[in-house]
């Protein structure tokens, strides 16, 4: 990874936790912590952008940072407002930070903030204070003769001079015109200039940011004592008539005295210092408030892996557990008790190593937590709903691959829960139900399994609407009584939508039938339970993790084949004529009629069957189908590999795998079988 | 008329990076990886600034500004120098030996380019 892109990383990182903070933010509107928290995350997105060429995200931090820096003295107030512009921008930043063209939106941003700079919700008139009124200095502008040799030019200098404000100047020891002297590049004269600026102190210093200290001097003027200090009398000896010249200069120039105990001149030199020590307190300040976010981040101790090496060890240990199988085959067959003890040992920490390997690819379910509250809060304002949306066990950890794909349903069902599940306020308080509705996102993990339910105490499904839209759509008939259960499945399957209007918020083409695919192709599945009135409960079950899998090892003729055991129901041995003397392929299985597929047929194996045959029930999803294979030869866990591109189309084999012997064998997609 | 440049530094990655910040503004760019090379630039032709390293083979920074002053087309052209030095002695050599200023390396784009362009003017 070059430097490039590891800033690109890092302020990504960044943004997630701007965006987490803003949200914090929203809640907590006076919290200094996550305003100080906002302005330095902008603060160090803004200090490295410049570094590497990304003007525009310089630009868009620094306004947001003008803002922020505001808020953080009081100038200012949260509001929504400025949360919902700063949400926005972090939108657009990352856009920005992946290199997609956001100019557009960025000059909008530029320019509401801008707007928004300028008039800031409070005090206006302390505002106004602090900033119009001019300051007015002294500088004595000496330049050594040999200044020209140093490629300094003098007159861009005066010209700098004159565009701060008001200027007088006086030139010195003028015996030819000082216009002629730099000309001809022999200074002999030398510059007194009283400068009326609203610019500090350190913008009129930036203009001699090529001098030697010893050929300038500026004094911040604050009353006529200035012209009796040291600093000044040093740099330049005037005569009385001089003096009196410039008392009448500054006089008018001049606030009206303060009753202050203040010091009357400020000592440049002294005041230049102690800016500085200002401002080296400050980038201390700065400096440690970045070591805090460093520190926040090793005090978590974690690391940045690239999901490329993670993936390369967890091959490798996928391949050490075929090993360990392949060698267990071996040595099965041989009688050495010492031999079996020290495979004992192997496969323990085989065993360990392999679980340790995956679990570094979990990662807690609160890397969507920030996703999801940002959902809540724009679909709720859409629709004019609010929301209280509770979490719980967002530290369930699930294979990083997995909550990538896992966000859209997840998304979805959240998106369905605020339109079609939450009523409105209104309806709410008629209903004698809490004015925010609830919406709670609860995970945990049960063996191999991570459960996640999202709970709403809406208004629940309407059975009566699905079914008369299951029937207006012709996807059942009005004659037949429909179960809950079926009118779920229902509810699931393609094309179907129980919102009379599409509306912007779930009308997006996707209905649940996406979800439930998608959940699918995770290898979970989707559960509703609802009460009329009460509200919905969807859990996702998810296995903890894609790559590995326990399967049953079955044979037909030479062929292994892998069923996923947890779509087992049961097994049983069965004399082969007694399954297909009848015609129908059809097999009663606790009462219930399920089709019979014997893989044999199914392969095409045209020899004699066995005397026996092994029928296996599958149950997934509630569908039910009975295989009929050869034999069982065992229960072995294996890591995952899926078909490449070219055998995708072959639907009945949902994967494949590596055998101990080091053979391949297919993964069965058993319901797919029945077509 | 676009301003000319010449860099003298041998680090290739420094160098690449003032190349393309000056580019970015506009700036015509003479690059050179050592003293002697950047030298070679200074034939009488028009150059606006000069931006130097101190530590470089062949030439070094020090030896560049001194004969690029003799010429008396350059006798007053700004020159920066690049350093890494801090110590004020050594700070006040080089504002001696006839530069505008000096850089301290690292440096932050924004900086950098507002003394070049101060120094332009």
């Amino acid at each position: 990874m070059d430097f490039h892109q590891e800033y690109i990383v890092e302020v990504k990182q960044i943004l997630k936790s701007l965006e987490s903070s803003l949200l914090e933010l929203e809640k907590k509107a006076h919290d200094p912590e996550e305003i100080n928290n906002v302005y330095r995350y902008l603060h160090t997105i803004k200090g490295s952008a410049g570094m590497f060429g990304f003007e525009t995200i310089e630009q868009l931090t620094h306004e947001l940072e003008h803002v922020f820096s505001d808020i953080r003295d009081g100038d200012r107030q949260v509001d929504h407002h400025i949360i919902d512009l700063t949400l926005h921008a972090v939108d657009v930043l990352s856009d920005l930070i992946e290199g997609k063209d956001a100019k557009d939106e960025v000059q909008k941003l530029l320019e509401t903030l801008g707007s928004a700079t300028e008039e800031p919700n409070s005090t206006p008139d302390a505002q106004t204070m602090s900033e119009s009124i001019e300051k007015v200095f002294i500088v004595v502008f000496r330049p050594e003769p040999e200044i020209f040799k140093r490629g300094i030019n003098i007159e861009a200098i005066l010209d700098d001079i004159k565009e701060l404000g008001t200027t007088k100047m006086y030139v010195h020891n003028e015996t030819t015109p000082y216009k002629k002297q730099i000309s001809d590049k022999k200074l002999e004269s030398f510059f007194e200039i009283i400068v009326q600026t609203e610019e500090d102190l350190e913008e009129v210093q930036d203009v001699f940011m090529f001098l030697k200290p010893s050929e300038y001097i500026v004094l911040e003027v604050l009353d006529l004592a200035v012209l009796d200090s040291k600093e000044y009398t040093d740099a330049i000896a005037l005569n009385e008539k001089e003096k009196t010249d410039r008392t009448d200069y500054l006089t008018p120039l001049l606030p009206e005295p303060k009753k202050e105990m203040a010091p009357s001149t400020k000592k440049v030199e002294i005041s230049s210092i102690q800016d500085l020590n200002i401002d080296a307190e400050k980038i201390e300040e700065k400096e440690t408030d970045t070591n805090k976010i460093t520190n926040k981040s090793k005090k978590s101790n974690h690391i940045n892996v690239s999901t490329q090496k993670l993936d390369q060890l967890i091959n490798i240990v996928s391949e050490l557990v075929i090993f360990r199988s392949e060698i267990q085959h071996i040595t099965s067959s041989i009688q050495n008790p010492a031999l079996h003890e020290a495979m004992e040992k192997l496969d323990q920490l085989t065993l360990r190593l392999r679980d340790s390997a995956f679990h570094i690819r979990l990662v807690p379910l609160n890397i969507i937590t920030v996703k999801m509250q940002r959902l809540i809060r724009s679909v709720s304002r859409d629709l004019g709903k609010e929301i209280n949306f509770i979490t719980e066990g967002m530290d369930t950890e699930l294979d990083r691959s997995m909550i990538a794909s896992l966000e859209a349903p997840i998304m979805h069902m959240i998106r369905n829960a605020i339109d079609h599940g939450i009523e409105t306020p209104d309806e709410r308080k008629q209903l004698n139900k809490p004015e925010k509705g609830l919406l709670k996102f609860y995970s945990y993990n049960s063996g191999d399994h991570v459960f996640i339910q999202i709970q709403d105490d809406g208004k629940g499904i309407d059975f009566d609407k699905v079914r008369a839209k299951g029937i207006e759509r012709g996807l059942i008939d009005d004659k037949t009584s429909y179960s809950e259960k079926e009118l779920i499945n229902l509810m699931m399957s393609p094309g179907f939508s129980t919102a009379s209007e599409v509306t912007t918020v779930s009308g997006r083409g996707v209905g649940m039938d996406v979800v439930k695919r998608d959940i699918n192709a995770l290898r979970g599945e989707v559960e509703v339970s609802t009460e009329k009135g009460l509200g919905s409960i969807f859990t996702l079950r998810l296995p903890l993790t894609l790559t590995i899998l326990d399967t049953l090892v079955v044979q037909v003729k030479d062929n292994k084949y892998l069923l996923p055991i947890n779509e087992i129901e049961y097994c049983y041995t069965t004399p082969y004529n007694t399954l297909f003397n009848k015609k129908s392929r059809q097999l009663n299985h606790e009462g219930k009629l399920i089709s019979l597929v014997s893989l044999r047929e199914y392969f095409e194996v045209h020899e004699k069957a066995p005397e026996n045959g092994t029928v296996i029930i599958i149950n997934k999803n509630d569908t039910a189908i009975a295989l009929v294979v050869d034999k069982i030869i065992g229960k072995l866990q294996t890591v995952y590999r899926p078909l490449n591109e070219m055998l995708q189309s072959v639907h009945c084999f949902s994967g494949a795998s590596i055998l101990g012997d080091g053979s391949i064998a297919l993964i069965i997609n058993a319901l797919k079988l029945n077509k | 008329m676009s301003k000319n440049i010449v860099i003298a530094e041998d680090f290739g990655v420094s160098r690449k990076i003032i190349v393309s910040t000056l580019a970015k503004e506009g700036y015509s760019v003479l690059e050179a990886e050592d003293g002697l090379q950047a030298s070679n630039f200074f034939d009488g032709r028009s150059i606006d600034l000069l931006i130097t390293d101190f530590n470089m083979p062949n030439m070094n920074g020090a030896e560049l500004i001194q004969k690029v002053r003799q010429n008396s087309h350059y006798e007053y052209m700004p020159i920066l120098l690049l350093t890494t030095e801090v110590r004020e002695e050594k700070l006040k050599q080089a504002m001696d030996a006839n530069i505008t200023a000096w850089i301290k390396k690292p440096f932050q784009t924004e900086a950098f380019l507002k003394i070049v362009k101060k120094a332009l003017r």
